[in-house]
């Protein structure tokens, strides 16, 4: 039974789910090209780090425990979310699994060793990655990396069992604050708020440290003590890698092992009470709360849909990276990271770039701008999915479909541009860009949002998947090579025209894509919503 | 996809940030570590039981376990008078072995003699008894003097209103008077007393009424142990016994006060014992107070309120010039600081009693990195924002001169006056038996960067006399300092110099001067100096192209001698010989230079300063021993020439260019005589003279060579002060002994240097010629790398800008030769010897 589980799971969860050999095989070379890239740019990136830094004694062999321990975070919170998409979100996978003869113990045997070998493809493609590479900076025997190996595998079965154990509570707190909303709501902005400024107070940090063109600034005596401090008490990961060392083999071992046998048998144990009763529905209640009164308040059809779409754009299930979420924290995150990015080219090893390339904060604030854009309003696209069960509704009240598509393009799109107003007063307010800039930034951005938005319209109308590689041109190819075309072609003329030429050159770009979506929009958006018919989240 | 773009984007910062930063370089100068004190419980007088036999004796090295103690460092002891006491050593311990009733002075030190032997007098203790008696306030047992001093005065006030007659003085010796072994009573000791001091019984306290010898005998007619005698002197001064007493007489004194130190001031780890959690547990010792004020956690408190500060001495003219640009608007920047910062601003005699002064928690940086360099781990110091003391004040900067606080480094930076931990500007100042040192520093005198001179005088007639100064990144600089004298001491431990010999006075171009010099085939021709010296029209083709042979043409060209850098400039112009431009750099410097008022009526030369230095141990320098300082003279610091170097540093220097400063500094005179020493032999490859100009030739190169991403450029002394290259390539076989070299002196070159040092007769017989090192002309031998495809060859591109920046480097610094003598490799004089503080002690 669990062989004939593990194989569905993989079925579905994998490369294999795609129909037809040529589109089986696409996916796993590309998946491979994109798990090469990574890995290579993540080695590259951190043996630089490596070198710079290796000078300060006993930095490195902190850092490498403390940034192991922080992919395994990751590799912890991947688990939680694999265990919860795995069990607990398929309800139909739920009634099918409820009354099927196979034991829980065999479900969550099978759905986990898929899970398993996943979280391997994670730790093995960056801890256990950067473990060979620190291994060979460092100079280690191959015993240390033979022994990171199997430290890996460990740790992949750590994350695993971790994730088994706190998938419980993570599934309860989602129950409950999907009960209350209004709280939880408020609950994210401030996390938010505190997430926001702790990235900038560290981004400040950061930058303000090495722009004296000397990370040693970060690495003082005391600082790395510190840092040597915090690695010794990474548990596990901290015993893993000292154990690959040889350091206190015995002792580490009986702390990996205490780990391991402790969080896999709880894991087991919780994991399989829960879940016999789940699907046996004894954990099912009733969590809605009764209306207390049921009243309806007579508004026109316009303020209707309008306050339709602000409900659905203010709603807060994507978390930390919905649509509300990011418009919020827009303003804040893009001052800090142009701000920071400018002091980082305005000093220290790259200040010559500027005196080489004088059009360089323009260029490179105006590809971030575009990019934030395109990541905070290509998130609006699941506007039309999240309408679900109220698809029909739209389809049949008495109100025509392209006033309904309009208002729900607009909606957004001006939530989007009231939060990118805001942004780019406080950076023209703190100096980051330029007046004139602040002036065609506001008309790059407007247009950018309305492209984005009504792209997204007509991606959410087709196929979504048929349409991603799309959206990705749109979102962030396009903003590219319209910046690499605006600062190509600012290079030809006077200094004093290089603003206009590049802004000119990237608005042209913008108007020409955006009339391509305008040209008989009305007839196309209403013909495809007619043969919409929504698609599963 | 959304979530990771997301989570790229909010990345691109720390990623452009780490790929941004380069890797901090680290310049290592190993010293050898030594003990730097040694700590024990023994009062001046110690009695000992005869009948106790064998006793342990107890003493603990003072060092920073943070650097491993070179050899030769353990602890030796000595019984002055073996039939008293002898020393006996059984396995790792060392005691005392007392033989008969008697006193023996017990010595101590390390080994290599390094330290000053730290001694007390043993009384070996029999039937009859002893008196044994102490000052509370121990004297100093490290003095090389072996005069104990002590002030009339305790207090200002006393000082202030005293009388011819010395009759207010307020200062008291108390004492601690015991009898031992002995039933007899103190009424029968005879006490017997010099006629300046009186003695209490009561309080057993001594009152003084006049200066000179004084003494107090305590004598047991019933004891075979000699009497309890305590002698010193007494001088008109007031006794500072911490550091609130030293400030109140020094920094916040409104005029001058004869001071006599009464207690070490030392760092905060030599100062007190600590728990485990780094609280203060107690005092090391009594003789010792903090250098410092500790605040209400516990810790060294800010100095800031403390130190003096004045206007620099040196010539600020370009710092006086930017700010008032800054000032008016003509240019970006902050207004740039023009004051030095000394610790203790001594303006009077001042007598040391062989007790060390350490300026450590105020010179040294608060931070510390610990680093491995070629497998060697090192802990240095590191800069925190709010350290006062961050290395010398710029004379000229190209570039911001702002650049401690700055986040970019000026191109060039040539230094002017460091800040100091002692400073005097009062002429006729004795320093007696003083222990002065900036701080600790370790194993690497690199570590010396940033704490300042140690003595900084700018008067005349003062004397240094049996004194230990060390530690500093210069240990003594003498500025337009006549008749200093430096006698029977040890000057010991410097980044650079541990004497600087210079002088503030200088002439400016003279303008009114002719220049001769030659044009084609030895034509005489003749200009006035502006003419000569005047800067190209560049715009002006012809012109430009002209064979003119005034300064300009030839240093443009000559900048581009030999290299390809024509073809990057788009200029072809005259073909001066090498000949031509080597008589060209003497008539340079002719023109550069105003000798006026620098000659007597009698034809010897106007000294802006002589100081005469007799029986001194020089010891540990990373450069030289002795300094002879001129003033920089480069052509760029008169008008911005060459040229064309001016256009490229015209963007780095934010509009702000420095003007008429080519400086002819006046002559100094050292004379070196007696049993002078210089135990100052390093390794060759640790000498280096990287530290004596500023530079960052990198970032020119980096943004103007067009070298491509990834191009490493790498640059090194020998791209813009090549003396050690030069002395080495020429000098190595009658320099180099065991791959060490020992070079005492050193004549600053760049400026025009015409001071002198005169060395006895036996010394002159260890000193090799004096070294000319001719870094222009040297550059001008240079070739760079020829490429046949030079605009798109990085590689020749780089090599050339080395070369050009090399010449280049003289139009900053000036023309004028170094010179360098150095100890024979031959006669090997004091080779892998130590300075033995005994041959001090017993002169």
């Amino acid at each position: 039974m669990i062989g004939e589980l593990l194989l569905k799971e993989i079925k579905t969860n994998s490369f294999l789910a795609k129909k037809g050999i040529i589109k089986k095989i696409i996916a796993l070379v590309s998946s491979l090209i994109l798990l090469a890239l990574f890995v290579s740019l993540e080695v590259i990136l951190y043996i630089n780090i490596f070198d710079k830094i290796n000078v300060y004694s006993g930095l490195n062999d902190a850092l490498f425990i403390i940034v192991s321990f922080v992919l395994f975070i990751f590799g912890v919170i991947s688990s939680v979310n694999l265990f919860y998409g795995d069990f607990f979100k398929n309800n139909k996978e739920k009634i099918i699994l409820g009354v099927t003869p196979s034991s829980t113990y065999d479900v969550i045997f099978a759905k986990s060793i898929n899970i398993y070998f996943k979280l391997l493809i994670f730790v093995f493609s960056t801890i256990f990655a950067l473990s060979v590479a620190y291994g060979v900076k460092s100079e280690k025997d191959f015993l240390f990396h033979v022994l990171m190996f199997f430290s890996s595998l460990g740790m992949a079965f750590l994350c695993e069992t971790l994730g088994m154990i706190l998938v419980l509570p993570f599934g309860e707190l989602r129950k409950l604050i999907s009960r209350f909303k209004i709280a939880s709501f408020i609950l994210m902005l401030v996390f938010l708020l505190m997430a926001a400024f702790l990235y900038g107070a560290i981004l400040n940090l950061f930058v303000n440290l090495i722009r004296n063109d000397d990370i040693g600034s970060l690495f003082t005596t005391e600082r790395v003590e510190t840092l040597r401090n915090i690695s010794s008490y990474l548990y596990p990961i901290n015993s893993f890698i000292e154990f690959s060392k040889l350091n206190m083999m015995n002792v580490n071992f009986v702390i990996i092992l205490t780990f391991v046998i402790f969080t896999f048998v709880l894991g087991i144990f919780l994991l399989n009470h829960y879940l016999t009763s789940f699907y046996q529905g004894k954990l099912d209640k009733n969590l809605r709360k009764a209306n207390s009164t049921f009243s309806i308040k007579l508004t026109s059809i316009n303020g209707a849909l309008i306050q339709k779409e602000l409900s659905l754009a203010l709603s807060n299930s994507d978390g930390i990276f919905s649509y509300i979420s990011l418009i919020i924290l827009q303003p804040f995150l893009v001052f800090s990271v142009i701000s920071a990015v400018n002091l980082i080219f305005s000093t220290g090893n790259l200040n010559y770039i500027p005196s080489l390339f004088p059009s360089i904060f323009l260029t490179v604030d105006t590809i971030l701008i575009m990019l934030f854009l395109a990541v905070i309003n290509t998130t609006t696209s699941m506007s039309l999915i999240k309408e679900q069960s109220t698809l029909i509704l739209m389809k049949t009240m008495p109100v025509s479909y392209f006033k309904q598509l309009l208002i729900k393009v607009l909606v957004p799109s001006l939530i989007s541009l009231f939060s990118y107003l805001v942004t780019l007063i406080i950076l023209v307010s703190f100096g980051e860009v330029t007046w004139i800039e602040f002036l065609f930034l506001i008309l790059v951005g407007t247009l950018s949002i309305a492209l984005l938005n009504i792209f997204s319209l007509f991606n959410d109308l087709k196929s979504k998947s048929a349409s991603s590689f799309v959206s990705l041109l749109i979102g962030f190819v396009f903003p590219l090579i319209s910046v690499a075309l605006g600062m190509g072609l600012s290079l030809l003329v006077d200094p004093e025209f290089e603003v206009y030429v590049f802004f000119g050159s990237i608005i042209f770009l913008e108007i020409a894509l955006l009339s391509f979506f305008l040209i008989n929009i009305k007839r196309r958006v209403t013909n495809l919503f007619m043969k919409y018919e929504g698609e599963a989240r | 996809m959304k979530k990771k773009a997301f989570l790229f984007l909010l990345l691109i910062p720390f990623i452009i940030a780490i790929l941004a930063f380069v890797t901090a370089t680290y310049v290592i100068r190993a010293s050898e570590v030594d003990i730097s004190g040694i700590s024990w419980n023994y009062e001046e007088n110690t009695p000992f039981m005869l009948k106790d036999g064998r006793q342990k004796l107890e003493a603990t090295p003072i060092y920073d376990a943070k650097y491993p103690l070179s050899e030769n460092n353990n602890l030796v002891w000595k019984s002055s008078d073996e039939s008293v006491a002898t020393i006996e050593i059984m396995e790792s311990d060392t005691y005392i072995v007392p033989k008969k009733e008697g006193q023996t002075v017990i010595s101590v030190t390390n080994a290599k003699g390094t330290l000053p032997e730290r001694k007390f007098t043993a009384i070996i203790v029999g039937d009859g008894g002893a008196i044994i008696v102490n000052p509370i306030i121990p004297f100093s047992q490290t003095s090389i003097s072996g005069v104990r001093y002590i002030g009339l005065y305790d207090t200002k006030n006393a000082y202030d209103t005293k009388g011819n007659l010395y009759s207010n003085s307020d200062a008291k010796l108390e004492l601690k008077v015991e009898l031992i072994g002995s039933q007899i009573g103190m009424d029968s000791i005879t006490i017997e007393t010099s006629e300046n001091v009186s003695y209490d019984r009561s309080n057993q306290r001594l009152s003084f009424n006049n200066v000179g010898e004084a003494y107090i005998n305590f004598i047991n007619p019933f004891s075979s142990s000699g009497s309890a005698y305590v002698s010193f002197t007494l001088v008109d001064a007031v006794n500072a016994y911490d550091y609130e007493d030293l400030l109140s007489l020094t920094n916040r004194a409104t005029k001058p006060y004869k001071i006599v130190l009464r207690r070490n001031l030392e760092s905060f780890t030599n100062t007190y014992n600590f728990d485990e959690n780094g609280n203060i547990l107690n005092k090391k010792s009594a003789d010792t107070e903090l250098f410092g004020k500790l605040n209400d956690e516990n810790k060294v408190d800010k100095f800031d309120q403390d130190i003096y500060s004045f206007e620099t001495t040196y010539n600020h003219d370009f710092l006086n010039k930017w700010n008032e640009e800054v000032n008016s608007g003509v240019h970006e920047g902050e207004v740039t600081n023009i004051y030095v910062k000394t610790g203790i601003h001594l303006t009077d005699d001042f007598y040391g009693n062989g007790f060390t002064i350490n300026a450590h928690e105020l010179t040294y940086p608060s931070g510390s990195q610990t680093i491995t360099v070629n497998g060697e781990t090192l802990v240095v110091p590191y800069l925190e924002s709010d350290d006062l003391y961050r290395g010398p004040l710029p004379f000229v900067t190209l570039g911001n001169p702002n650049y401690s606080m700055s986040e970019t480094l000026p191109m060039f930076t040539l230094y002017g006056q460091d800040n100091s931990a002692f400073y005097i500007d009062n002429d006729n100042v004795d320093l007696i038996d003083v222990h002065f040192k900036n701080c600790d520093f370790g194993n690497n005198l690199s570590n010396l960067e940033y704490v300042g001179t140690t003595l900084d005088i700018n008067a005349d007639n003062v004397t240094i006399k049996d004194s230990i100064l060390e530690n500093g990144r210069n240990v003594i600089r003498s500025y337009s300092s006549k008749n200093l004298s430096i006698d029977n001491s040890l000057i010991q431990n410097s980044m650079e110099f541990l004497f600087r010999s210079g002088s503030n006075e200088f002439n400016h171009v003279d303008y009114n001067e002719k220049v001769n010099y030659e044009g084609e085939n030895g034509r005489k021709l003749s200009s006035n100096k502006n003419v000569y010296l005047a800067p190209l029209n560049i715009g002006d083709t012809a012109s430009f192209l002209e064979k003119s042979y005034k300064a300009d043409s030839m240093l443009t060209f000559s900048a581009i001698l030999n290299t390809q850098a024509g073809e990057f400039l788009g200029i072809t112009g005259p073909n001066y010989t090498i000949e031509e431009y080597t008589k060209f750099k003497d008539i340079l410097i002719e023109a550069l230079t105003n000798e006026s008022g620098m000659l007597n009526t009698d034809g010897t030369k106007n000294y802006a300063g002589n100081t005469t230095i007799n029986n001194v141990y020089f010891s540990n320098s990373g450069i030289s021993a002795i300094s002879l300082d001129s003033l920089p003279q480069g052509s760029y610091l008169e008008n911005n020439t060459t040229s064309i170097f001016g256009m490229l540093l015209a963007q780095y220097m934010n509009g702000a260019s420095v003007k008429n400063s080519a400086l002819t500094g006046y002559p100094t005179r050292v004379e070196v005589m007696g049993d002078t020493r210089f135990y100052d032999w390093k390794n060759k490859d640790m000498l280096t003279y990287e530290s004596l100009v500023g530079q960052d030739i990198r970032s020119l190169i980096v943004a103007h060579g067009g070298l491509g991403s990834g191009f490493n450029v790498e640059i090194t002394e020998d791209d813009y002060l090549p003396i050690k290259k030069i002395l080495l390539d020429n000098y190595s076989s009658e320099l180099i002994n065991e791959e060490k070299i020992n070079l005492p002196v050193y004549y600053q070159g760049g400026g025009f240097n015409n001071s002198d040092i005169v060395f006895s007769s036996e010394l002159s017989q260890k000193m090799t010629n004096t070294y000319e090192i001719d870094p222009f002309t040297y550059s001008l031998s240079l070739k760079a790398v020829h490429s046949d495809h030079f605009m798109t060859d990085p590689y020749a591109k780089y090599e050339t800008m080395k070369v050009a920046m090399l010449r280049a480097s003289s139009n900053v610094l000036g023309f004028n030769n170094h010179k360098i003598i150095g100890i024979k490799a031959s006669d090997g004089s004091w080779l892998n010897e130590y300075p033995n503080l005994s041959d001090l002690v017993n002169r």
